[in-house]
């Protein structure tokens, strides 16, 4: 007859398979913690970058939707027909595009004036924008103001800005269009 | 055991270092620059050429009188770079103004903006050339 190997430790080995017990659950308890403590390490990083790729790419966005919309003010502004025709003598809340032309690149003062008198919610859904907007026209080689409309941007918004030239009475001008948000 | 142990903080401590890297790499490669860069300088460059012609300046050129066209460059947006020539009927030079703090180098144009003009009976092409400033030109 074969003897079989047996599991059970013997009264002799008692002391010592206790000990080896031991020894083996603290090594697995020092590696779990550092396992443990290595995740979180991990997970904190994953967290702390999600938050900050999310604020930027949301950011990135905002100022996505401002471009198209400053971008899109100035093609109502400089570029295209104004919609109705007899614009600046209809109100401005039935127009769907004001523009401050006489003829490309050439700025017509009654309309600017016009649209510069007009209530501030009706220039911005006349330009299509949804956000704040502020618009000036000004010298070319220096910052003095001939006319403005809109509001301000505050220094803590974050704003996306087209310039362009035009002739104003003559001499070379700009048109410098801001289209604003206040963060946060 | 004891293998078993340095296994798990070598792997752990290998993905916590190509978590930082991957993250790291993508943060930078996140888009933020102005989707209408290009669009921006073609649309400022059409109407400065624009405004040049309708203000008298390209017939100014034509007589090879630069000096108002010269003022106007330093007060273009600083991060455009501009030169304008005209040239007559037959293709020669009749005057060319570059912008002051700009190089000039026709290597890196990202713009030409062409248009024709008639001044005292001949017919002259305007070309507006324009780049964004390279880092070289804002040290200058």
């Amino acid at each position: 007859m074969q003897c079989q190997p047996s599991n059970r430790a013997q009264p002799s080995d008692a002391k010592a398979g206790a000990y080896a017990t031991r020894k083996r659950g603290q090594m697995f308890a020092m590696d779990l913690i550092v396992a443990i403590l290595l995740l979180l390490a991990i997970l904190m990083l994953v967290l702390s970058v999600q938050g900050d790729v999310m604020g930027r790419e949301g950011l990135a966005s905002l100022r996505v939707d401002m471009a198209h919309e400053a971008q899109g003010a100035a093609q109502r502004l400089l570029y295209a027909p104004a919609q109705p025709t007899d614009w600046p003598r209809r109100n401005i809340s039935l127009l769907q595009s004001p523009n401050i032309i006489s003829s490309p690149g050439v700025l017509d003062w009654e309309k600017a004036k016009a649209l510069s008198n007009s209530s501030y919610n009706d220039t911005r859904e006349a330009l299509g924008v949804s956000s704040q907007i502020y618009v000036r026209i000004m010298q070319f080689n220096s910052s003095q103001v001939y006319l403005s409309f809109g509001q301000q941007p505050p220094a803590t918004s974050t704003l996306y800005r087209v310039e362009r030239p035009i002739l104003i009475n003559g001499t070379v001008g700009r048109v410098v269009i801001e289209v604003w948000r206040e963060l946060g | 055991m004891r293998r078993g142990i340095i296994f798990t903080i070598d792997a752990l401590l290998a993905l916590l270092f190509s978590a930082s890297f991957v993250t790291l790499l993508y943060q930078n490669s996140l888009p933020v620059e102005d989707i209408y860069r290009d669009f921006s300088l073609y649309a400022y460059s059409s109407d400065f050429l624009t405004v040049l012609d309708k203000g008298g300046y390209l017939n100014e050129l034509a007589d090879k009188d630069i000096r108002n066209t010269m003022k106007l460059m330093p007060y273009t947006p600083d991060p455009y770079c501009f030169y304008v020539r005209v040239e007559d009927s037959e293709g020669k030079k009749v005057a060319t103004v570059h912008k002051p703090t700009c190089s000039g180098s026709r290597k890196n144009i990202d713009v030409y903006v062409r248009r024709l003009f008639v001044y005292n009976g001949e017919t002259y092409l305007a070309e507006l050339g324009s780049w964004y400033k390279t880092n070289e030109e804002a040290g200058d």
